[in-house]
């Protein structure tokens, strides 16, 4: 399992649209990947999920995948959130 | 204005918790009950998609993310699993787990979604308990008064008999606040009590310039607004009608009508008061409140965005004019005395040229493969001032292809006629530029200077009108020789009175604000 900690740049945070777009990105990956915000643990696939972590903009979150793709889908979302959630 | 129809409290849902015989078929049931939820809102999308914009129509993509939501399912089979019971009953306390939290968030976006929770978990109940929604039917078109309303149960009901809406709950971030407004259905949220003082069948009118509830009006009052609603629609109809053909006069000259534009809201207006196209797309509108130098992705997202509403037509979109009266916190631009003289549009580009010009052409560039693409320069004072911008535009279109990023071909590349010294000598731009648009509202101020910000100079602007009527005159003259285009973009594009003399001098089109098209179209056609 890797892990690697960033801040939210954008506007408003993990809120419907950008927890959808999270979300998808997340579930092209095999790897299980959870998000772990204020002692709360999300599933990373699942917006409702996201949603409900409540992640503020320059909120720093934490971001775990688990399985043979794990590298690539942690790059690939965090490329995602640097670029503001516009793929 | 019409009849209120007390939309009742739907089918009550009695949910009760019962011990099942066996989980793997409850769990059975769970998932097909999500199969069919899917399956209804693709329908209502389906349903809607031809009154809805691309933005509005994402709302039903929402609901099915939600229903495919992997964490809702899983929570949900474990509820099953480890309190052995009914399905119903398991969503409706993992669904109301959800919305508990989202509402706990106390922000206004995220508890919008916890109403969709809400009725897409009504949904996924009635389908476990085999029951039906209430279906309403409206026998003459009425006001819908509701509690709440959702937004599949709007989706349901014949447009044509919604009159309006009016709800005591929600906010203007609902989606049904965002569906009725699209659908063009006048609607009131969040009216609290308001709504209990209204009994079915009684008249109600919405005011929607006011934001107002009139009940039981008078009938001096109803008088006033029929013939108010009469005068409108007639107006409008007409308009609306015709304004989708070209603008020909009874002679036979044809004349574009374009829109002028800086919003995605402003495209959609365009498309539905009839423009031929966009003749003017300020740019700079898009990116006021950016808090960086927007990036050549978020240029070409958020153009693709807009452009797309109204796609197969001629879009000419103008390089970015900010200047130092637009206080932007990612340019570091000192103030000036003469803001509209001073480091403005190009001028400024090039000062910041890799992290503000360079940026938008690489993205107009790309967009030319998909949309018809026209390159409006502002700002040019000179030849030196022109031939810069073109080399550029050419050095990123060769350095785009030489990335193999394949640009099919250069767009057309124009010049906004606004600074007198362009105006005046023609004869070197006709040659060398594709196509011209005149920005009367800033070569008026030029000419007269006059500041067009400063209330008491900004009359001088409205005597500038012969002068440029003269410069806009030759410099059309020159470049037809040339075979090469002229617009006018700014006031005097829409000032009626100067429409016979534009026609007269065969300019190739005018660009306006969206709403008054219908107008200038109309009067186009009385013209000889």
């Amino acid at each position: 399992m890797i892990e690697k900690i960033i801040e939210i740049k954008d506007k408003i945070g993990f809120h419907a649209r950008t927890s959808s777009l999270f979300a998808k990105k997340a579930s092209t990956f095999q790897a299980e990947i959870f998000i772990e915000f204020n002692d709360k643990k999300g599933n990373g696939k699942s917006t409702l999920s996201l949603m409900t972590l409540g992640v503020k903009s320059q909120d720093v979150i934490k971001i775990c995948a688990n399985g043979t793709d794990e590298i690539e889908a942690l790059e690939s979302l965090e490329e995602l959130i640097k670029n503001n959630f516009k793929s | 204005m019409g009849p209120a129809f007390i939309l009742k409290e739907n089918t009550s849902l009695k949910i009760i918790k019962s011990k099942i015989s066996s989980i793997n078929s409850e769990i059975k049931h769970l998932k097909n009950a999500l199969l069919i939820a899917q399956a209804k809102t693709l329908d209502i999308r389906e349903k809607m998609i031809d009154s809805l914009s691309n933005e509005e129509i994402k709302i039903y993509d929402a609901h099915l993310e939600i229903l495919k939501d992997p964490e809702l399912e899983e929570k949900t089979i474990n509820f099953i699993k480890s309190n052995s019971c009914n399905a119903d009953f398991a969503v409706h306390k993992v669904t109301a787990e959800y919305t508990k939290i989202l509402n706990g968030l106390g922000d206004p976006y995220i508890s919008a979604r916890a109403d969709d929770i809400i009725m897409l978990s009504r949904m996924l109940i009635l389908i476990l308990q085999k029951k039906e929604e209430n279906k309403i039917i409206l026998n003459i078109p009425s006001i819908i008064v509701a509690d709440s309303i959702t937004t599949n149960q709007l989706s349901s009901i014949d447009k044509n008999f919604i009159l309006g809406i009016v709800t005591s709950h929600g906010g203007p971030t609902d989606h049904v606040a965002i569906l009725s407004k699209a659908l063009g259905i006048p609607s009131l949220v969040g009216l609290d009590n308001m709504i209990s003082k209204i009994k079915d069948g009684s008249l109600l009118v919405i005011d929607s310039k006011k934001a107002q509830l009139i009940l039981n009006p008078s009938t001096f009052y109803l008088k006033k607004i029929n013939l108010i609603i009469l005068k409108e629609k007639q107006e409008s109809s007409i308009q609306l009608k015709e304004s989708h053909n070209n603008a020909t006069t009874k002679s036979g000259t044809s004349i574009e009508i374009n829109a002028n534009i800086g919003s995605l809201n402003d495209i959609k207006k365009a498309k539905s008061f009839g423009a031929d196209g966009i003749g003017l797309f300020r740019t700079e509108l898009c990116f006021l409140d950016s808090e960086k130098f927007p990036d050549e992705n978020m240029h070409y997202s958020i153009y693709e965005s807009i452009l797309k509403e109204f796609p197969k037509v001629k879009h000419t979109i103008r390089l970015l004019d900010f200047g130092s009266d637009k206080p932007l916190s990612y340019l570091n631009n000192t103030k000036e005395e003469n803001p509209a003289l001073g480091s403005r549009a190009l001028r400024l580009g090039f000062k910041y040229y890799d992290n503000l010009l360079k940026p938008q052409i690489r993205a107009l560039l790309r967009l030319s493969n998909l949309f018809n693409i026209h390159i409006l320069c502002p700002m040019i004072a000179s030849e030196e001032d022109w031939i810069q911008i073109k080399e550029r535009i050419i050095f990123e279109f060769n350095q785009l292809n030489n990335e193999e990023i394949k640009i099919d071909h250069l767009p057309r590349i124009g010049i906004m006629v606004e600074i007198p010294n362009v105006a005046f000598r023609p004869e070197y731009y006709v040659k060398n530029a594709d196509f011209f648009s005149f920005g009367t509202n800033d070569l008026a101020q030029f000419l007269m200077a006059a500041d067009r910000t400063n209330d008491s100079v900004s009359n001088y602007l409205s005597q500038s009108k012969e002068s440029i009527l003269i410069l806009i005159k030759n410099f059309t003259e020159l470049a037809h020789r040339e075979g090469k285009e002229v617009g006018v973009c700014g006031e005097l594009a829409s000032d009626e009175k100067c429409l016979a003399y534009f026609l007269n001098i065969k300019i190739n089109s005018l660009s306006m604000p969206p709403s008054l098209i219908p107008k200038i179209k109309n009067e186009i056609r009385n013209t000889i």
